[in-house]
């Protein structure tokens, strides 16, 4: 894929913020320099997420405003080597930012990183076009439900039409169980209405919640589906042809034990 | 001072510019004095008058219209942006839509966040999907090759073909045809116009395995296969 991609989803809640937090951690930890920009000024998340809430000196619109040098706004995760963050304003609104700003900022960080993840708002206005300003290929985010498809649809439309062509899907917190009871839209059925290529499917995982409040990405932890899944897309994006996982097989013992007693 | 209002006879009416330079105070005396001197500009009370030059906002642009209407009896009066957006619909120009350029002014090459691009074209051609958010809209028929997704809208004057998924909003006729229809390889929309008719359609409506043409019959929507 190319080397700056936004996440965005349309939709709110879907999992931008953690998906990001988890493809770039995944990245760094596959010898890559990423650096992870937080586009959601005044409502910022990414710093909670990677644990990187408390480094925060200087933020984007310092950058842009030229109140402090882009290297002294980035933070280095110490626990991952090559992992970088550059947090949003949470004071500010999204109005601080133009896109022009935004295009110069991302064109000078893709000279230095090997990939620049960019978070995305919800939402279509200036946030998202903000986030997109700079990208050359998006990943959307969106969770097996019919509202976030619809969000997801119309996203895809205004990509394509501010020129990005690299647009790929990611399915999150989707729960093999209520597919199979045709409670919950299948991945074919999304890709169906979609129609773009499917980048992976994250499993709803209960380890995401802790790694969240924690601040650790689940994709360090072995033990977990989801971080498996991103791994997997992580090497996705680098290039790797890997098939998607199945998701019924790694239910696991107890999985099929309770599937077992809840027939 | 001479020159702050000139009055011009042209084929279609009056055109009358306002110096960009004054005031609309200063303009206003100008107008009302030069038209009575010429009072006999205004034999007729079809005469068209266009107003031009300086921009006035819609107040100032009500009162110079009630000055022609109370004083000479001619309520056809335009000011030159109106003028030009209805010859534009006259000629139905297909170059670039007025909707597309004011945003364009807005805030530079920002994209359309309903994409209207084809208003002004006769047909249209679409090679690819529409998506949620994106509006077809034209005045005579318009062709799909690819999904029509839900809250995806196309709407025209004549008849909608569309090869592919329709799950959005079709309207056929919307200006009042009654000769048109909506033809998709698969009709499973939300909601289908035909002309002035809105019919919505069941959620669990039985696939029919082939395309289908919705038309007006008997004052009707009526479905059938192809």
């Amino acid at each position: 894929m190319e080397k700056v991609i936004v996440i965005t989803s349309g939709k709110g809640g879907v999992g931008k913020t953690t998906s990001t937090a988890n493809l770039g951690t995944g990245l760094a930890m596959a010898g890559k320099k990423v650096v992870l920009i937080d586009t959601d000024i005044g409502l910022r998340n990414l710093d909670v997420v990677l644990g990187l809430e408390n480094r925060i000196v200087y933020d984007l619109v310092d950058v842009v405003e030229g109140t402090c040098k882009l290297k002294q706004a980035l933070i280095r995760d110490k626990r991952y080597d090559g992992l970088y963050l550059l947090p949003a304003a949470q004071t500010r609104n999204k109005m601080a930012v133009s896109p022009e700003q935004m295009k110069e900022l991302v064109e000078e960080l893709e000279k230095e990183f090997d990939f620049v993840l960019i978070d995305c708002p919800a939402g279509i206005e200036r946030g998202f076009k903000n986030a997109v300003a700079g990208a050359k290929a998006a990943i959307v985010v969106t969770v097996p439900e019919v509202s976030s498809v619809r969000d997801a649809d119309r996203i895809i439309g205004l990509l394509s039409s501010s020129g990005i062509e690299d647009v790929r899907l990611l399915i999150n917190r989707i729960r093999p169980d209520l597919v199979r009871k045709g409670d919950m839209l299948a991945i074919d059925d999304t890709l169906e209405i979609l129609g773009i290529e499917l980048i992976g499917v994250v499993p709803e995982d209960e380890t995401i919640f802790r790694s969240s409040n924690l601040g650790e990405p689940a994709v360090v932890d072995d033990a977990s589906l989801a971080g498996k899944a991103y791994r997997n897309v992580t090497a996705r994006i680098m290039g790797e042809d890997i098939p998607i996982m199945d998701l019924e097989q790694s239910v696991g013992f107890f999985g099929k034990l309770k599937r077992l007693f809840s027939r | 001072m001479k020159n702050i209002v000139t009055i011009k006879g042209k084929e279609s009416g009056l055109e009358i510019t306002l110096s960009e330079k004054e005031t609309y105070p200063v303009l206003r005396e100008e107008l009302i004095h030069k038209l009575k001197q010429n009072q006999n500009f205004f034999r007729d009370s079809k005469t068209k008058v266009i107003i031009r030059g300086k921009q006035l906002p819609e107040a100032q642009r009500r009162e110079i219209k009630r000055i022609f209407t109370m004083d000479y009896g001619i309520n056809d009066v335009m000011y030159g942006d109106e003028a030009d957006l209805l010859k534009e619909a006259e000629l139905e120009i297909e170059s670039e839509p007025r909707e597309k350029k004011d945003k364009d002014k807005d805030d530079g090459k920002d994209m359309d966040l309903v994409s209207n691009a084809y208003f002004d074209a006769k047909s249209v051609f679409i090679n690819n999907t529409v998506r949620s958010g994106q509006r077809i809209e034209c005045e005579g028929d318009i062709v799909v090759i690819g999904d029509v997704n839900p809250g995806g809208e196309v709407i025209a004057g004549g008849s909608i073909a569309i090869f592919g998924k329709l799950r959005g909003l079709a309207h056929a006729g919307c200006g009042g045809r009654t000769d048109v229809c909506v033809a998709a390889l698969y009709m499973f929309p939300k909601q289908l116009r035909v002309s002035g008719r809105v019919v919505t359609f069941p959620n669990d409506r039985e696939d029919p395995g082939c395309a289908e043409v919705a038309e007006l019959k008997d004052g009707k929507v009526v479905i059938r296969p192809v």
